[in-house]
């Protein structure tokens, strides 16, 4: 052995004193350590979005074009074996071009190894954080309209995916903005699973967000289709419904409260969308969503068998003015005989 | 005592996890070097983990570590690696217990008069071998994290400094190394060291990046395998290396 090589301590000027060194600064450096580098310098990062498990979404500026971007970047220790197989994920996103889903513009992959994708930067809030506040303003009573109009906007939004053959796997409150005018963006669309017709995608791994991921998502060896959207967007609409609500609050459609038996059709479109079976559900989110459009117009929804009594009295309800004319023209028209 | 340099940067720079691997090589003068990069790698952590999970050593943890280099030195330890069985630290971290048990121990007798010895060894094994809770896994890795951001940030200031870029440093050094709280904006930065804010964001862009290749080397360097590397790499930066 070399005389050197003693296991003496060795040289201490070759490190730095720990005490400039402590938890909080090796902590602030790894963190900056970990920002993503993109080539030729082109997007500056801002400030930090959003952190998940998966990836952390950053807000940045994009130099070349001038104009402030959204840029996902995957954590390394979820980094897919095969890179470019996300690549090739968000090229299928990258196509759907709907003014709900939101662009993504840019995507590759870092020096490092991690994949990045470049999005619009979607300016709104999340349905989470949206219904929050909407509770916070009244928690006794909901107006289910403009709730309704949400869903039937991320159906839209849904349908047009399944049409290019994507479906998200992952809708939850946290995945949709809602825009200042009530415009609906779906985000996140990183658990996207591709499907041929109406052959269903196997799942790489288990996806979905707990209480909206629908049970084929939970079973490894299950089988994603447009049916496994239909049960996140049912659980979302029994979300923004209140409908699972302990305390359940007074909806309101067009003003007017709904009673409980005027809430049976909705309960059903629920309950269908979310079977457990995914051949009980809606074959498509259009079904889905045409039964909610019905509902909110007072028309009979295709989830619910209603009775002759339920049926005279929703007959009535959706023709109210007009009923009421009639009402009024007989009862004219009674009176005039009865004075002459 | 001699007080060794540091090992020429040189010396393992061409191939993945080469450290760990040349420990075992037959040529002696690889042996070596590779054994002084261990040590230059893992000496101070070996004496803060030491302090720190073995309270009862008290000031001895220098001498505990050591002896225990001086142990492995003679054969003890090291050549027993096997890759395929657990990672390199975690070895490191179970022979660097079970030592200081044994110095535990040793020391016990020594104050009895060299006869009985009144700790129990069991006890010191178990309290060697249990780490249930990943607390003393955790106490090494903390202090080999330290001591890496430590040896890298010194090679990081003589990269600079040997180009010509002793500016670029003391930027990173006034930012990045200051406590949060007296953490400049880079508009005061840029003014106290009379440069413009924009110079201040691409120094620090360039010297980030240079520290990350020089950690990336380091942990490259230190790794036992590919996927240690990986799990390293990935843990301490987020980056695939």
């Amino acid at each position: 052995m070399p005389a050197h090589c003693s296991g003496s301590m060795p040289d201490t000027s070759a490190r730095i004193d720990d005490a400039a060194l402590t938890d909080a600064t090796i902590g602030h450096l790894r963190a900056v350590l970990e920002s993503p580098t993109f080539e030729n310098d082109r997007y500056e990062l801002l400030d930090t979005l959003g952190s998940g498990g998966t990836a952390t979404v950053f807000l940045a500026r994009d130099r070349w074009l001038g104009r402030d971007v959204a840029i996902k970047v995957a954590s390394a220790s979820v980094l897919p074996l095969d890179a470019a197989r996300a690549l090739a994920e968000a090229r299928i996103v990258g196509r759907l071009e709907h003014h709900g889903i939101v662009p993504i513009y840019d995507a590759g992959q870092l020096a490092d190894g991690r994949t990045y994708c470049v999005m619009r930067r979607v300016r709104g809030t999340p349905l989470a954080e949206w219904l929050r506040t909407e509770a916070a303003r009244d928690a006794s009573r909901i107006d289910l309209g403009a709730r309704l109009r949400i869903i039937e906007q991320l159906c839209e939004a849904v349908a047009f995916a399944h049409g290019a053959g994507v479906v998200h796997c992952d809708l939850s409150p946290n995945n949709m903005m809602i825009g200042d005018f009530g415009e609906v963006v779906v985000m996140d669309w990183g658990a996207a699973a591709r499907t041929t017709g109406n052959d269903g995608a196997r799942r790489r791994e288990v996806g979905g967000t707990r209480g909206f991921s629908a049970p084929e998502q939970l079973d490894s060896s299950g089988v994603v289709s447009p049916r496994t959207d239909v049960y996140a967007i049912g659980r979302l609409l029994e979300t923004c419904a209140e409908l699972d609500s302990p305390s359940p609050p007074t909806l309101t459609l067009g003003g007017r409260p709904l009673g409980a038996g005027a809430l049976r059709p909705l309960q059903a479109i629920v309950a269908r969308a979310t079977a457990f079976d995914a051949d009980a559900r809606y074959a498509s989110v259009s079904a889905f969503a045409k039964d909610v459009r019905s509902f909110a117009f007072g028309d009979a929804v295709s989830a619910y068998q209603e009775s002759m009594p339920e049926r005279v009295g929703r007959t009535l309800r959706r023709h109210r003015v007009l009923v009421g004319l009639l009402a009024s023209y007989l009862i004219m028209r009674a009176a005039l005989l009865l004075w002459r | 005592m001699p007080q060794p340099s540091s090992p020429p940067r040189a010396a393992f720079p061409a191939t993945r996890h080469s450290l760990v691997a040349a420990l075992g090589d037959a040529h002696e003068p690889t042996r070596a070097r590779a054994f002084d990069a261990v040590v230059r790698l893992y000496w101070h952590p070996v004496a803060a983990y030491v302090r720190l999970r073995w309270p009862a050593v008290g000031d001895d943890a220098d001498d505990v570590a050591q002896s225990f280099f001086t142990a492995a030195l003679d054969g003890m330890y090291l050549a027993r690696f096997d890759p395929a069985r657990a990672r390199f630290r975690t070895f490191l971290r179970l022979c660097v217990d079970r030592h200081a048990m044994n110095y535990l121990a040793h020391e016990g007798r020594q104050k009895r008069g060299g006869h009985d010895t009144h700790i129990s060894l069991d006890a010191l094994e178990i309290a060697a071998e249990s780490d249930v809770h990943g607390t003393a896994d955790r106490l090494f890795r903390d202090a080999w994290v330290q001591h890496l951001f430590s040896i890298a940030i010194v090679r990081l200031r003589e990269t600079l400094t040997a180009s010509g870029r002793q500016q670029h440093y003391d930027v990173f050094a006034a930012y990045d190394l200051a406590p949060g709280d007296a953490r400049p904006t880079y508009h005061a930065l840029a003014e106290e060291l009379r440069i413009s804010p924009t110079q201040v964001t691409n120094w620090l862009h360039s010297t980030r990046r240079l520290l990350r290749e020089i950690i990336v080397d380091e942990l490259r360097e230190a790794a036992a395998s590919d996927a240690e590397l990986r799990d390293d790499a990935r843990a301490l930066l987020g980056v695939d290396a």
